[in-house]
């Protein structure tokens, strides 16, 4: 496709453990939906602010990137220990009363997302929490009453639990019970340390694990922070783990990531995840990102290169549960390392307490044995296991729903000029109306031509688009991402005697037009104020009179095209477009 | 506030025709007046309609109706012009598992069922999905003037709204769309009226479509852009107020006859 004069090709090869994974859940079936037209064909003449170009070349491109939390290592090179501090301006991120949880699977991108970047890509082993304490407590074996487990929450409340011969949640502390297996002892440390009177009443969050051999149960702050956190016993069938406050920063990432993490404290991170919005503060409108711009974007060539390419966000599937919730359900149907989240269904019934195996004369018992109830009386019935997604992607018609709802994107270019915007909010945040952009509008797979992107188009370097993601949306996202898809062009400058030997050959000559994205929306209404806004009117009038001349250009700017258009063309000035600064730093 | 929305679904947009509607360079005659297209950019615009009355929680209940309302927002700047259309985001709608589905909303499938008599199973019968519902949202434009409806009912409700069924918020209908000049009589007046049965748990009116810049063409501009393009002089046509007002074409309809 390129001609013999090639794109300049500087980023290296990057092996495989040095990308981010592909999307986490594919993407939806169906087609990729209107192909991006190849716009300008080599030999075609093109108007742009500075002057007509003729183009060179041109070839197809595509660019994946990603929008998660971003962060610095606060460790660096320690093995599988992952320490991440995260530094977004939202304030969800400095409150000491927020904290979340990351889901194990979750990539964290180490390095950035520029090509002369060599980044470490690595994956949470297992669940993460940010800004909170967390400790764990395994059962090995039933344990002797009267042994004790003491656990100190944040706020400094310490309740010393009795292993006793059966469970009493009367008691202040609870008692928990003591025999029968260890699992029946953990889930009845779980129940203790719940309860609202005798226990810790919600300051502890617990997790119970039965998967491996031993139980264990994971307790969790709530309360984000530093704390008076603790956690011992005197049982040695109870092994207990962790939960200091000290452990705790307001903000941070602590986790186990399955690799060696070879980079150095300070990396800047990316964490491919962002929290449900109502899993951060109640009463908070949205969580806000930093607005964020990849180089990438933009050609280091020297020549004059345009990138003209269409955007699209990632879809994340949403589910309404079984229990017919749709706020926050998530992706899963219940917690596989949380037994307390997985639920029986069914009820205490007649004289057996059976669960119907949907029909058969053979069910299962209360301590799981087959029971042959074909003459009893029973009355306990199982609705079945319903699904929570179980059909799959897309509107399944089935048992769930299954949608797509993504993160909302909203575009700068250049930096400080919001797009796709209507004119009144284009200052504003508001999480409807100020030009976000959701998968509705634009989505990965099917990226809407309305939403545009040129880069290297403008006179000057000032074309990098800048992303920045909002959620509002009352469930994590798993990797939000934009994929970018277009063209790349090379152009030549036409001069002075190309355009006149053109004139004078044919009368005239047919060009199409290149939009300048810094010039469509101005920085004011054009009639309370200039529309290239008061400081660059002052800068560009300073010690010079204003007449009433000035004052109509200044307020009715319209884009170097069109003045081309109406009032004739003209050569492109050579070197109007400044050479690459940072070409000094790549050494080409 | 944390939204629910139940997202888009798989499909791809239909013909999309928002990006070469206008591109710069294009000549328009607007009201008489010819405009050289200066700059187009794509738009987008949510209009939360809790916001607008019913300001408790973000769901409007079965029955709702927010009257006639505008946005401010939505006026462009001088010499600015929006084409936007609307769209209604779909929420989906529910079979329950006994077979009802009149204002089902999501029902629990977890709950048990207890049969008085032995020996019988529900099995896994759950709740299906049939199809995607959402409010109806009819549109004075300019103010005042009803739009989209039959002649002879202009206020009738059974005529002149868009549902997710006629456009769904990711495959947006361009039949629908509204050209918005500067102009406080030229903003939109939307009514979302929810006629399902349901809760509607997401009541958003999507815009979406583009945004101009228009530069006025004197007439030494388009006697220079004649000469300039060999005698011809294309442009298109814009007609952003639609078709005249009903009440000016009844002058012919007598009821007594």
């Amino acid at each position: 496709m390129v001609n013999s004069n090639p794109f300049k090709e500087l980023g290296g090869a990057k092996s495989a453990d040095q990308l981010p994974s592909s999307s986490p859940f594919g993407r939806p079936p169906g087609p990729f939906g209107e192909a991006i037209p190849q716009e300008y064909q080599p030999g075609e003449l093109v108007m742009m602010s500075q002057g007509l170009y003729r183009v060179k070349a041109a070839e197809p491109l595509s660019v994946n990137l990603h929008m998660g939390m971003q962060g610095k290592l606060a460790t660096g090179a320690t093995g599988t220990t992952l320490v991440v501090d995260i530094e977004e301006s939202d304030s969800v991120f400095s409150d000491e009363n927020v904290a979340f949880q990351i889901p194990e699977g979750t990539k964290v991108l180490l390095g950035g997302q520029g090509f002369n970047e060599v980044p470490q890509i690595v994956t949470l082993s297992s669940r993460a929490e940010v800004g909170r304490s967390v400790g764990t407590i395994t059962v090995s074996n039933t344990v002797t009453n009267g042994k004790l487990v003491t656990i100190v929450d944040s706020a400094g409340l310490s309740k010393a639990y009795t292993a006793a011969s059966s469970e009493d949640l009367t008691a202040d502390p609870c008692k928990f019970k003591s025999g029968g297996s260890k699992q029946l002892v953990a889930e009845s440390l779980v129940n203790c340390i719940a309860d609202a009177e005798g226990g810790h009443n919600g300051s502890i969050i617990t997790e119970l694990d039965l998967t491996g051999t031993d139980p264990v149960i994971r307790i969790i702050s709530v309360k984000p922070g530093t704390g008076s956190h603790a956690i011992s016993n005197n049982e040695t069938n109870i092994a207990t783990a962790g939960f200091s406050g000290s452990t705790a920063v307001v903000g941070r990432l602590s986790g186990t990531v399955k690799e060696t993490i070879t980079k150095p404290v300070g990396t800047e991170c990316t964490i491919l995840f962002v929290p449900a919005n109502s899993a951060t503060a109640a009463g908070t409108d949205a969580i806000t990102l930093d607005s964020r711009t990849f180089g990438i974007l933009e050609s280091p060539d020297s020549r004059k290169i345009i990138y003209d390419v269409v955007w699209g966000i990632s879809t994340h599937p949403k589910y309404i549960s079984a229990a017919g919730d749709a706020t926050n359900t998530g992706v899963a149907g219940f917690d596989g390392s949380d037994a307390t989240t997985m639920s029986q269904h069914s009820a205490d019934g007649g004289n057996t307490d059976v669960m119907d195996n949907n029909g058969s004369a053979h069910r299962v018992g209360g301590l799981g044995a087959s029971v042959d109830t074909s003459t009893d009386d029973y009355d306990s019935l199982s609705i079945g296991l319903s699904p929570h997604g179980g059909s799959g992607y897309g509107y399944g018609f089935g048992t769930a729903f299954n949608g797509l709802i993504s993160p909302k994107i909203r575009v700068s270019q250049p930096r400080g000029k919001v797009r796709f915007v209507v004119d009144q909010m284009s200052g504003s945040n508001d999480s409807s109306k100020a030009g976000w952009l959701t998968a509705t509008e634009t989505a990965i797979s099917a990226p809407n031509h309305a939403y545009r992107l040129i880069t290297g188009s403008g006179g000057n370097d000032n074309t990098l688009p800048h992303f920045q993601l909002l959620q509002d949306s009352d469930e994590s996202l798993r990797d939000p991402h934009i994929l970018i898809v277009g063209h790349k062009y090379l152009f030549e400058e036409v001069s002075d005697s190309e355009v006149r030997e053109m004139i004078r050959k044919s009368g005239r000559f047919n060009y199409k037009i290149i939009q300048d994205p810094g010039q469509m929306s101005g920085y004011s209404d054009g009639i309370t104020g200039p529309s290239q806004g008061w400081k660059d009117l002052v800068a560009n009038q300073k010690n010079r009179t204003m007449s009433f001349e000035d004052y109509k250009r200044a307020t009715e700017k319209v884009t170097d095209q069109t003045m081309n258009m109406l009032y004739g063309t003209r050569a492109s000035p050579q070197a109007r477009r400044s050479s690459d600064p940072r070409n000094r730093h790549r050494r080409i | 506030m944390s939204r629910v929305n139940f997202g888009r679904t798989p499909t791809v947009r239909g013909y999309n025709p928002l990006a070469n509607t206008l591109k710069p360079g294009h000549v328009i005659q607007l009201r008489g007046e010819f405009y050289l297209v200066d700059a187009v950019e794509g738009l987008t615009f949510d209009i939360v309609c809790t916001a607008n009355g019913n300001t408790a929680g973000t769901e409007i209940s079965a029955g709702y109706d927010s009257g006639y309302f505008q946005d401010a927002d939505l006026e462009p700047y001088r010499n600015h012009l929006y084409c936007l259309v609307p769209s209604l985001p779909g929420q989906p709608k529910f079979i329950s598992r006994s077979g009802t589905y009149d204002g089902v909303g999501f029902p629990n499938d977890e709950t048990n069922v207890t049969l008085a008599a032995a020996l019988r199973s529900i099995g896994g019968a759950s709740r299906t999905m049939v199809g995607l519902i959402s409010p109806r949202l009819f549109l004075k434009h300019p103010a005042g003037v009803p739009r989209w409806h039959a002649d002879e009912s202009p206020e009738n409700d059974k005529t002149g709204f868009l549902d997710v069924t006629v456009s769904p918020h990711e495959d947006p209908n361009p039949n629908f769309a509204i050209w918005i000049e500067s102009g406080e009589n030229q903003l939109p007046q939307f009514r979302l009226v929810n006629t399902t049965g349901e809760v509607i748990f997401n009541p958003v009116v999507h815009l979406q479509g583009f945004k101009c810049r228009l530069k006025h063409m004197s007439r030494g501009d388009v006697e220079a852009a004649r000469r300039a393009n060999g005698g011809k002089f294309v442009y298109k046509v814009i007609k952003p107020q639609g078709l005249p007002h009903a009440g000016s074409m009844a002058a012919d309809y007598d009821p007594s006859q």
